[in-house]
């Protein structure tokens, strides 16, 4: 695989370095940790931060996110690897503002016991937090244990609202409780079409035949649930779409708002084809599209493929939505109209 | 017999080197149900122990191996890399400000880091992990030393146990972790951490 770099073992430092050189003026590193990275203008007085975290790879996921109304703060990890405990830590203790501090962030194991040991220790601080993981993926486990799955390109969402929640100084409590029902609200299906490469690995992270595509893959290369060969886009709807409204029990009339997220090598003239087709069978059943977002909003680094999320609205949830954010990578909601 | 900080690191070190010799084995069973990064996270682990041992000056066993925990979570945060620095780290919490430990405290360090082990991973014995060869190891251990005061006996009949115990999860079905959604598709294959817990009682048992 042919990339653009240095040493691969520098893969993480020097693109976080550009990142930081490019946007001095929206974020900032923790002097000692440059995988601590929070806003410039943190910590936010009388605010309650949210601070997220994961493996490097994911771009716009998990860096691309901090900025205003959306996260405050964000631990990285090495490439596909959980940040560790004292650069969860720094990064907490750079954002706090002593209203509390959200740990928002998707549902994989090594991040999960990274972050309880960070909360553990700033709680020792005096530092309060709350922990929400987001788990969207309906690939990986089924709706009645919906907190056991992965979390995929979902996590916009939750980021979304919750950020624009804690932007308008709503109580730490507050925070989580809209960031749970946002995730318990949310459901994700993809299709991966080719693998990716970890830098300096001669191999891909799977292998996947010309024509075939993998029904449900995570977005690390975890198996999906079912490999077939690669259809149309009204076909990938098809296998997609339903099982998501079904997941969510989405009936005739509902309002909800879509997320069709490349994963990081699918054109986005590709990603409207499937958009096209995710309308009109939605239009067919009676369901309104609302809200759509379509690009990259979660990625895994080179990986040809898409996923579709469904966010199941309601006043509260749309309004904040709507509510404006901006980062060097995600500017979304304010303004709405031509 | 009293073990003191010097030991303490020479049966880090020589674990170290096991899990190093390890690590093509360890990528390959973790690439079958888990992400495939057990192979370089014991790897980078064993490099920090490695470091911590050379480095540490001091003579407290508990401050050695609290910073030891510290540097595996700074080079190997992944699962495994977590779990192994959380499970050191309680074992700094147990030997803070010893300078010795005696052999009655020395057979109870892997019920130690079981719990460490099950609190922070949340996992339980049948769940397809490490767990299934240590929690075997420790009871044997602590049970055989009880009866014959005899630390060679004991850890050859806790080598013996982790080693059945890892042969078992082959078979399983995977509850925790990346292998839990692939469900039973992780059946064919062992544990890799469970594998490494069983090849490095073996070789502690082998030099006594």
């Amino acid at each position: 695989m042919k990339k653009i770099l240095n040493h691969a073992d520098n893969f993480v430092e020097d693109s976080l370095k550009g990142i930081l050189l490019a946007y001095p003026e929206l974020l900032a590193a923790h002097p000692e940790d440059i995988k601590a990275v929070h806003r410039a203008g943190a910590p936010i007085q009388e605010k309650v931060a949210i601070v997220t975290g994961g493996g490097y790879g994911h771009i716009p996921v998990f860096l691309g996110y901090v900025g205003k109304g959306l996260c405050d703060g964000v631990a990285v990890g090495n490439v596909f690897t959980s940040p560790g405990c004292e650069t969860i830590l720094n990064v907490t203790r750079q954002v706090n503002a002593n209203k509390g501090v959200l740990y928002l962030f998707g549902n994989y194991m090594g991040d999960c016991m990274n972050f309880e040991m960070a909360a553990e220790i700033a709680e020792m601080e005096g530092i309060k937090t709350e922990t929400v993981k987001v788990s969207d993926d309906i690939a990986s486990a089924p709706r009645e244990s919906w907190k056991e799955r992965r979390g995929i390109a979902g996590i916009f969402f939750a980021y979304k609202i919750a950020g624009a929640c804690a932007e308008r100084l709503a109580a730490l409590e507050e925070v989580k409780a809209i960031a749970e029902k946002t995730i318990e609200n949310t459901a994700t299906f993809g299709v991966a079409l080719s693998s990716c490469w970890l830098p300096g690995s001669e191999k891909k992270i799977f292998e996947i035949g010309e024509d075939d595509m993998e029904i449900g893959m995570g977005i690390h290369g975890e198996p999906g649930v079912k490999r077939g060969r690669l259809t149309s886009s009204c076909e990938i709807t098809e296998i997609l779409l339903p099982s998501i409204l079904e997941d969510l029990s989405i009936k005739e009339g509902q309002r909800v708002a879509i997320l069709v997220n490349g994963l990081g090598a699918t054109s986005q003239e590709e990603l409207f084809i499937l958009y096209k087709d995710i309308n009109e069978a939605l239009a067919a059943r009676g369901i309104k599209p609302v809200r759509v977002f379509v690009g990259e909003y979660a990625t895994s680094l080179e990986m040809v493929g898409a996923s579709i999320s469904i966010l199941k609205l309601d006043d509260e949830l749309l309004e904040l939505l709507d509510a404006p954010a901006y980062t060097p990578f995600v500017n979304v909601g304010g303004v709405r109209g031509a | 017999m009293i073990y003191t900080l010097q030991d303490v690191k020479n049966i880090i070190n020589v674990s170290a080197e096991v899990a190093l010799s390890l690590k093509e084995l360890l990528t390959e069973l973790d690439s079958r149900s888990g992400d495939g990064d057990l192979g370089i996270t014991m790897e980078k682990s064993a490099h920090a122990l490695m470091l911590e041992i050379c480095k540490y000056e001091g003579k407290d066993i508990g401050e050695f191996l609290s910073k030891s925990g510290i540097s595996v979570n700074r080079a190997a945060p992944s699962t495994m890399g977590t779990l192994l620095s959380c499970a050191i780290m309680e074992l700094g919490k147990e030997f803070k400000g010893s300078e010795e430990i005696t052999c009655e405290q020395l057979v109870k360090v892997p019920a130690i880091i079981v719990d460490a082990i099950m609190k922070r991973g949340k996992a339980n014995r049948g769940d397809k992990t490490i767990l299934d060869a240590l929690i075997p190891l420790a009871d044997a251990l602590q049970a055989s030393y009880a009866r014959d005061m005899n630390l060679k006996v004991a850890l050859k009949e806790a080598a013996s146990a982790a080693a059945k115990g890892a042969n078992r999860t082959k078979g399983m079905i995977a509850k925790v972790g990346r292998a839990k959604w692939i469900g039973e598709r992780s059946r064919d294959y062992p544990d890799g951490g469970a594998v490494l817990c069983a090849a490095l009682i073996e070789n502690l048992s082998q030099r006594g």
